[in-house]
């Protein structure tokens, strides 16, 4: 898990094409991902605390998939792992994980507002 | 898809940044978009907006995305769809189910917008494409149906036109594929008004129309010349004539003809270009006629050679013609009938019966299971006694829609050269067979004419005795005197008077013709009638007496003038001559 601490929060390239290509759309666009991943992290905990490996996975995976897009790397990166363990291992070691989701989601949140305007 | 202005796109993403990146970035395509959030949603908007490309996200809630594109491929049917599947590089194993779900593609996030938009322009030059070639097959299929329907109204013109014959009697056996006339295949037969029987088969160069535009004049010819009395040499160098004009360079028809005569059960045969006709005879011998001419339609008239073969031929013997269909006829591994086993079967066809039965079983046992094509034609035609022809009625052409006068008079004469080239009994057939109703009778005038002409030139000029004719020998110098005395006649001549004078039942017919010649003691014949023992046996005048109402000798004996009564019957009925005494 080493390589999490030196991926950025940000891919700049990513994001700079994205604001090429998105243009006066791009604050509505960060506007979506910021609440959308907002729902999402709500499902998961919803899912987790009923024990639901199926919807918690397609959650995490759909997330996963909305957070590579955006250049989010290591919240990608993070449910990525997520993903895995859930599907190696079921629900039994995923408590460590949430919250290092919750936090890089934050910071990719933090990392956005640059963009916003 | 009906045409490329239709292009839809469906969006089917269940994560709302991603759908919000997603149309944002294929905005500039052009295409309407629809979106869907999950498999369930992806299937209600394709059935409802029909879009011909999606973008599918593989993992959605409520169902994934390859269990929809799997039921909206099923769902599509002929209509073409393709789909691009949105995946991430952890579903490397679900990439195979994709693909076997009927994805046309994938793209793995994050989505790098410059490919995304290069996929999709892909997509579009398929839809493009599939839609030209389906608007190219759709005006193939519509060109095929209308050649078929074109052929088949070509087809049926010229079964009307072929129709005309007498393939139905008894005599004749055939077969004919069922679409010969665009193989090139034509096979005519037709009554002459002497009694004998013509019958063609020709075998074109090429297939389809151009074939089957090629065969409607051979049968117009064919059947109008055989009508009015005209013979095979006549027939074949006038269709040769026409096709060689008519037909382009490298196009030709290769042909056979035979005339069948009852009267004097005999055969002549034209070959050129087909298969060795073969005759078949009661002591099972089996003759074979190799072609000895050029086909039809490539030389000059002058060039041109009618030669026929010619021999005897007895009831109980057959002829039989074919185009190369039949000898090409392959067994299941690819050997050929050939010439040489339609030979053995002819000669081992043991019974009396019509050897066309056989000959098609054994090409049939020889092609094996299912090889029932039949794409070949052949026919077989039996001598007959003459009395069996004459009981029988036959009603001959069809009259013309030009009908011609029936109160007339006309004068032919003939010199020299002319006697000696050329048969003038078509030709006076043709006029008289003009009044209306009296061609179901050419048979009968032929006969009359044929027999005044005759005698007015091989007895009254040439001075021949018929009583030479008494055996084959005696044949053969009456033909060599009457060769030898024809080519050096001089200063003769034959004079024809025709008066047709209509009745209200009928007509009557009134020939009256004078030759050059000395004349002959007609007293002595009317006192006399023993044929054996009269010199002048030989003039027919017992044959045109049984015919015509009156026949009656003038002048020195060098003049007669007949009188032949006729009634008119019903068109198409069966009609027997009418005879004196009737």
């Amino acid at each position: 898990m080493t390589a999490i601490f030196t991926t950025p929060i940000l891919d700049r390239e990513i994001i700079e094409e994205l604001v090429f290509v998105m243009g006066d759309d791009m604050a509505e666009f960060i506007g979506t991902f910021i609440a959308h991943s907002a729902d999402l992290l709500g499902q998961m905990t919803r899912h987790a605390e009923n024990s639901d490996l199926n919807s918690l996975i397609l959650v995490v995976h759909s997330f996963k998939g909305s957070s590579k897009n955006i250049g989010a790397c290591l919240l990608g990166d993070l449910l990525t792992a997520l993903e895995m363990t859930l599907r190696n291992d079921g629900l039994a070691n995923v408590d460590p994980a949430f919250p290092r989701v919750h936090q890089a989601y934050e910071d990719v949140c933090s990392a956005l507002q640059t963009y916003l305007h | 898809m009906d045409d490329d202005n239709a292009v839809k796109i469906l969006v089917a993403e269940d994560n709302d940044a991603d759908r919000f990146l997603l149309t944002r970035i294929i905005r500039e395509q052009g295409y309407p978009i629809t979106l869907a959030r999950d498999g369930v949603e992806a299937i209600e908007k394709y059935q409802m907006e029909r879009p011909s490309i999606i973008l599918m996200d593989a993992m959605m809630p409520n169902m994934d995305g390859i269990t929809a594109t799997r039921q909206i491929k099923a769902m599509a049917g002929d209509a073409m769809v393709l789909v691009l599947f949105l995946t991430s590089l952890s579903d490397e194993l679900s990439l195979v189910s994709c693909l076997e779900a009927g994805g046309d593609d994938f793209i793995t996030k994050p989505y790098r917008p410059a490919v995304l938009n290069a996929k999709i322009r892909a997509f579009g030059r398929m839809l493009a494409m599939n839609t030209t070639m389906r608007r190219q097959r759709d005006e193939i299929m519509l060109h095929n149906e209308r050649l078929l329907q074109e052929q088949q109204v070509a087809k049926k013109i010229f079964d009307n036109v072929t129709r005309l014959g007498c393939l139905t009697e008894r005599n004749i056996r055939y077969l004919l594929s069922p679409m010969s006339v665009f193989n090139g295949d034509v096979l005519l037969a037709s009554r002459k008004p002497s009694g004998g029987m013509l019958i063609f088969v020709g075998d074109f160069t090429g297939h389809g129309l151009p074939a089957a535009i090629g065969a409607l004049p051979i049968a117009e010819i064919f059947y109008g010349m055989v009508s009015k009395g005209f013979g095979i040499e006549n027939i074949l160098r006038e269709i040769n004539q026409k096709l060689k004009r008519f037909l382009p360079v490298g196009y030709f028809c290769c042909g056979c003809m035979a005339e069948v005569s009852y009267s004097k059960q005999r055969l002549r045969l034209w070959n050129g270009g087909l298969p060795d006709p073969m005759l078949k005879r009661r002591n099972g011998e089996v003759l074979r006629f190799p072609s000895r001419h050029l086909p039809l339609g490539i030389l000059s008239p002058q060039k041109f050679s009618t030669e026929c073969v010619e021999m005897d031929m007895r009831p109980g013997e057959f002829i039989c013609l074919w185009s190369d269909g039949i000898v090409e006829a392959r067994d299941q591994r690819g050997e050929q009938y050939g010439l040489r086993r339609i030979y053995e079967t002819l000669s081992f066809h043991a019974d009396d019966n019509n050897p066309f039965d056989g000959l098609i079983n054994s090409v049939h046992n020889f092609m094996g299971n299912g090889a029932r094509d039949d794409d070949f034609t052949v026919t077989v035609v039996e001598m007959l006694h003459e009395a069996e022809v004459q009981s029988e009625t036959v009603s001959l052409i069809q009259a013309s829609a030009v009908v011609g006068g029936s109160d007339w008079a006309f004068s032919y004469e003939m010199f020299n050269s002319t006697i000696r080239e050329f048969n003038p009994v078509p030709l006076l057939l043709h006029v008289v067979s003009e009044v209306p109703g009296l061609k179901l009778h050419s048979q009968t005038i032929y006969t009359i004419f044929a027999e005044l002409v005759s005698n007015a030139v091989d007895h009254g000029i040439l001075g021949l005795q018929s009583a030479l004719k008494k055996d084959s020998d005696g044949f053969q110098k009456y033909y060599e005197l009457r060769a030898e005395r024809l080519a050096s006649i001089d200063g003769h001549s034959v004079h024809i008077d025709v008066r047709h004078h209509p009745l209200p039942t009928g007509g009557l017919l009134t020939i009256k013709i004078r030759d050059s010649g000395p004349g002959f003691d007609f007293a002595s014949v009317e006192v006399n009638p023993v044929v054996s023992a009269n010199p002048f046996s030989g003039r027919g005048i017992h044959l045109l007496r049984s015919l015509c109402e009156k026949v009656e000798y003038l002048g020195m004996g060098n003049e007669v003038e007949v009188r032949y009564r006729w009634l008119a019957e019903q068109m198409g009925d069966a009609v027997a001559p009418l005879r004196a005494g009737d």
